[in-house]
Parts: C-alpha cells; sequence; structure tokens
C-alpha cells in the first residue's frame, strides 16, 4: 500500500515539475554505535513547506544539522540545485541560501533586536563604524513585514515575548536572503496565540515564494500548514506523504511504527 | 493605557540593563558630599587632581581588561604583565636602545603576551581563569628573573618627561592619555564591528558561532588589547617612578577588575562600557580618598572596596536575572 502511495507521489511531484532545490541521498550517519540514519533519500522542492516528523531519536535534527553544516555525514551525497556540494561548515550552508532557526533561536539575549537581526552581518560605514541608521530602519522594514508588535528595534532581546524572539530569529535569516529556511520546532515553547502568529508568519513566507523545512511533533499544527510530510521513524525513513493523499492516523501510525512500509 | 505604561517599565528596564552609569554618579555625588562636609580638602583642585591621577592607571588598565570581560574571559595578568613591561622598557633604554625604539618594544612584548594567552584560552581551551592566574605569577617571576629583584635605575629625564608633565602647568598629562585612549576604546566598543561582535560572544557564544563569528579571533584580540593597555600602564608607571620596578603594579589587576565590575559591566559578559569602567575606577580613587580624608583607618579602606564589589555583582546578577525572566 505504502509503495504505491510513494510511487504515486513521485509521479505527482514530475507532474508538478516543482523544482528540486535539495536532494540529500543515501545518507548515513552515526554517532559512535549509534546508526542515528539509514540511508535516507530527502528531497525539498521550491516553494513547498515540508514537515520533518517523528519521534524522539528519530533522526530529524541529525539530519537538518546535516543540512545546515552542523554535522559531515558519514555516507551519502547532497544536491543543491541537481548540483552535488559538500557542506563543510554552517557558514557555508547559510552563503548557500540554507537559513536555519534553531530550538533555542540563537539570540543573544543582552544585545537588542537591531544587534540580533545583524548579528554577524552588521551594515558598515566606511569599512569600519557600524551604520546604525540603515539598521534601524532595515529592522523596522522587517518587524513589519513580519507584522511583529514591538515599539522599537531597539529594545533588549531578553525582554522579548517567545513569539517575538521567534519572529526576530526568522526576521534574521530573511535578511540573510535565505532560500531554505528550516525551522527547528517553531511553535515547542509558546502559547496558543503565539503559536498562532508564528504559523500564520510561516504562510505568509509561502506565499512571498520562500521554502520552508519544520521541524515539529505538533501534528495539528503540521496538517494546518504543510504541503508534505517526511516521516522518520528510528533513523529510517518510514513515509513521505503528500498531506492531501494521507490522514493524521496513518501519520501516526508510522511514526510510532504500527503501520510498516 | 496599560501599554503605554508597560513601554516605560520596559524602557527603565532596557537603560537599568544596558548601563548602570546614572546609579554610580549619584553614588559618587553623595559620598562626596558626605567626606566634604567632613573635610573641606576633599573638592580642592588639588585633591581632585590627586583622585584623578590615581584612578588614571586603574582606567588605562581597567580598559582592556573590560575588552576581555565583555568577551566572556577574564585576566588576571594585568599587574604583572605592567612590571615586565615596565622593566622590557626600561632595561633597554638604560642598555642604550632609543626611548621611543624601547617604548614600543615593551608595548609590542606585551601585546604578544596577550596573544599567547588568547591562543592558549581559544585553542587549548584552557580556562582564561587559569591561563592568567599562571601568567601572573610566571610574568612576574620573568621580571624578577632579569633584574635579579633589583630596581632598574638611572633613566634620563626625558623618559620622566613622558608621565610627568603637565600641561598649561595643571593638567597632568596622564589624564590626556587616558581621556585620548578611553574615547578611541568606546568608539571601538560602541560603534564598530569588533564591539557588537565582542558583546555578541560575550552574551551569547552559541549565537555568534551560530552567524559566523570567528570567536578564537574575537576572544584573542580583546586579550591583545588588554596586553597593550597593561603595557602602556607599565611604562607609564616606570616613567611616573623613575625606575624600572620587578614589583611594579602588584595587586593592580584585582583593582583593574573591581574597576570594570563595579562600573557595570557584567562579569558574565555581554554587557559592558568604557564610561563605567571610567566611573568604577574614580569610584575606587575616591573611595580611597574620601576615607583617607576622613581619617580611616587603611583596614577599613579594603573592607569597603571588597563590599562594594560584592555589591556590584550582587546587582548584575539581578539585572541579568531582570533580562531572562520576562518571557511571557
Amino acid at each position: 500500500m505504502n509503495r504505491e502511495n510513494l510511487e504515486s507521489y513521485g509521479n505527482d511531484k514530475e507532474a508538478d515539475s516543482s523544482k528540486c532545490l535539495v536532494y540529500m541521498k543515501g545518507i548515513d550517519k552515526w554517532f559512535g554505535h549509534v546508526h542515528a540514519l539509514h540511508n535516507i533519500d530527502f528531497s525539498i522542492y521550491e516553494n513547498e513547506i515540508v514537515a520533518l516528523v517523528g519521534d524522539n531519536g528519530a533522526g530529524k535534527s541529525t539530519l537538518i544539522k546535516i543540512l545546515s553544516g552542523v554535522l559531515a555525514p558519514d555516507k551519502g551525497e547532497i544536491y543543491l540545485n541537481n548540483k552535488l556540494t559538500t557542506i563543510h561548515n554552517s557558514r557555508e550552508a547559510r552563503n548557500l541560501g540554507i537559513g536555519t532557526v534553531y530550538q533555542d533561536l540563537a539570540l543573544v539575549d543582552c544585545l537588542d533586536v537591531c544587534a540580533n537581526l545583524f548579528l554577524g552581518k552588521e551594515p558598515v560605514r566606511g569599512g569600519i563604524f557600524i551604520n546604525r541608521g540603515k539598521m534601524e530602519t532595515e529592522a523596522k522594514k522587517i518587524l513589519n513585514k513580519l507584522k511583529v508588535k514591538m515599539n522599537s528595534p531597539k529594545i533588549t532581546a531578553g525582554f522579548l515575548s517567545g513569539g517575538q524572539r521567534q519572529a526576530i530569529a526568522i526576521g534574521r535569516i530573511i535578511l540573510e536572503d535565505s532560500k531554505i529556511f528550516v525551522l527547528d520546532e517553531p511553535t515547542a515553547a509558546l502559547g496558543v496565540r503565539e503559536t498562532g502568529e508564528v504559523l500564520s508568519l510561516i504562510k505568509d513566507l509561502k506565499a512571498t515564494g520562500h521554502t520552508i523545512v519544520i521541524i515539529s511533533h505538533q501534528l495539528e499544527e503540521v496538517f494546518s500548514l504543510v504541503d508534505r510530510i517526511f516521516v522518520l521513524r528510528q533513523g529510517e525513513k518510514v513515509g513521505d506523504r503528500l498531506i492531501s493523499k494521507t490522514t493524521k492516523e496513518e501519520i501516526i501510525g508510522m511514526i510510532t511504527g504500527i503501520v510498516k512500509v | 493605557m496599560i501599554e503605554k505604561k508597560q513601554t516605560v517599565l520596559t524602557r527603565v528596564k532596557n537603560n537599568l540593563v544596558q548601563s548602570n552609569e546614572i546609579t554610580m554618579v549619584i553614588f559618587l555625588i553623595i559620598f562626596g558630599l558626605v567626606v566634604y562636609s567632613i573635610n573641606r580638602d576633599f573638592l580642592t583642585v588639588n585633591n581632585i587632581l590627586n583622585v584623578l591621577r590615581a584612578s588614571i592607571f586603574y582606567f588605562i588598565l581597567g580598559i582592556g581588561v573590560t575588552y576581555v570581560i565583555i568577551s566572556g574571559e577574564l585576566d588576571l595578568s594585568v599587574g604583572s604583565v605592567v612590571a615586565f613591561s615596565g622593566l622590557v622598557c626600561t632595561l633597554l633604554i638604560v642598555n642604550g636602545v632609543p626611548g621611543v625604539v624601547s617604548i614600543i618594544l615593551a608595548i609590542l612584548s606585551t601585546i604578544f603576551i596577550g596573544w599567547i594567552i588568547g591562543l592558549l584560552v581559544t585553542r587549548l581551551k584552557i580556562p582564561s581563569l587559569v591561563v592568567t592566574l599562571g601568567m601572573l605569577y610566571s610574568i612576574r617571576g620573568i621580571g624578577l628573573i632579569l633584574t635579579k629583584g633589583n630596581t632598574v635605575a638611572g633613566l634620563p629625564d626625558s623618559f620622566k618627561k613622558i608621565s610627568q608633565v603637565e600641561l598649561f602647568g595643571r593638567i597632568p598629562i596622564i589624564i590626556i592619555y587616558a581621556l585620548v585612549l578611553g574615547v578611541i576604546a568606546h568608539v571601538i566598543l560602541s560603534y564598530t564591528k569588533l564591539g557588537y561582535h565582542l558583546k555578541g560572544v560575550g552574551g551569547n557564544k552559541m549565537a555568534a558561532e551560530a552567524v559566523g563569528i570567528d570567536i578564537k579571533r574575537i576572544k584573542t584580540i580583546a586579550f591583545m588589547i588588554s596586553g597593550f593597555c597593561a603595557g602602556l600602564t607599565g611604562v607609564l608607571m616606570a616613567s611616573r617612578i623613575s625606575v624600572g620596578s620587578p614589583s611594579a603594579g602588584s595587586g593592580y589587576e584585582l583593582y583593574a577588575i573591581a574597576a570594570v565590575i563595579i562600573g557595570g559591566t557584567s562579569l558574565f559578559g555581554g554587557i559592558g562600557s568604557i564610561a563605567g569602567t571610567l566611573l568604577g575606577a574614580i569610584f575606587l580613587s575616591t573611595l580611597e580618598n574620601g576615607m583617607l580624608l576622613m581619617h580611616v583607618s587603611p583596614y577599613w579602606q579594603s573592607f569597603v572596596v571588597g563590599l562594594v564589589m560584592i555589591a556590584a555583582v550582587g546587582f548584575d546578577q539581578y539585572r541579568r536575572s531582570i533580562i531572562w525572566k520576562v518571557k511571557s
């Protein structure tokens, strides 16, 4: 049953002729004796929102870290825009257009919003001096675009609410002109209202042509948001479905292992 | 209406976090008034200049230490490096090397020490507390070895003039040196990429790494700046006392750190300012001077300075807890 689904899914995608931005082929990763990823084939298509789901220890974070340059695969290849690429570190990944927001958001709490948005890529005047005016103008633009309610971009980041912090983290990768946004559990730490705000932000990102990969535990959200679900279980790929061609029950079954491929 | 109140509260908290210079100035004024009421000599021009003169060396040392602490590390070596620099400079001079060259070589040698410290901390991953503590002992040891415990005397008058000239007959030139250095250090810290990255590295190392900032480079630069400041202080001190002394700067590292902490720089990195360090240095020497004028025993002075430092770190903890508490 599932094989059929996968094949028809593949056919759908071909008919769609959506550009394949990323093709991770045959990825294997070991941590000592632990076989974290077994021969994983994972693709990301242009302008889709794809969810990586699976229980704890399934390998979602590991796969994402390989894509974002933090880890190197032990076996397998990565193709970006059909070109074989090696990603040596996180800086290279960012330069290649892969922008990742980790769960801890990587914000510097004692610095203000502007400094956080432009961290590492601050606009300068004359080569050395920070162009504060430009920083604040651009920051306000981004905050408006993200529809974030904030009184001033000079607020210390540590004082922001969870939803605002998430928006700043996403704002940073927008500013870096990332082609692919990778979001690790974007709503995990958020309350109901803020979760809604972040989800609507992600929808806006898709509407403006971006491609998004989300790791999430929250199947409700996933189903309300994404185009495709990729299921991992104990390091193995157990499912790759278009949302329209699957149900929550089937996905849960794949995550927990009741449904076998 | 509620939103407006929250804005004000946030702004106050914001200011509290970024700097506590206002608190310091208020404290200084109150303390000053107390001392003045007991001893009118406190506010004579002469005495004020004395206070400023005493604070200069702590301030210059403090500038380097500020950079290191903001980057998330510690530098306990500065007192010993002061002596080392003075000795290198004076030994070269009495052996015929031209004054300017001697000074430059002395300062280059201390920048080099800073580079070594940076290397040991960032590449060998030895905690800076340990590295700089080791340097505190070994560098002072090198000074003693070089001089066999004796001072280096016989320095030309021109060398003394570097620190002892007074502009317009009144203003000690070292105050000018300190101000110029302070302004440059402040501009770098607040208005350049280096300054922003320093605070990023100290505030959240992981975040800085994630955005591609070279942590090793930033921390090493901070140690080199600290080496420079200690080197400059060593040369100026040697000029001031007209000898190269292997025991110069003894204990200065603690005063420098005290000035930095009292001035509002956070011990845990990411927050700090040069203006704060200046106030901290002035505060310390005002405290010393004030207690002297009030005929308070020197033992009490140590006690009070210690208390003030603990209070400063306590306040720092409170301030950081505000930052990380608000996450509705």
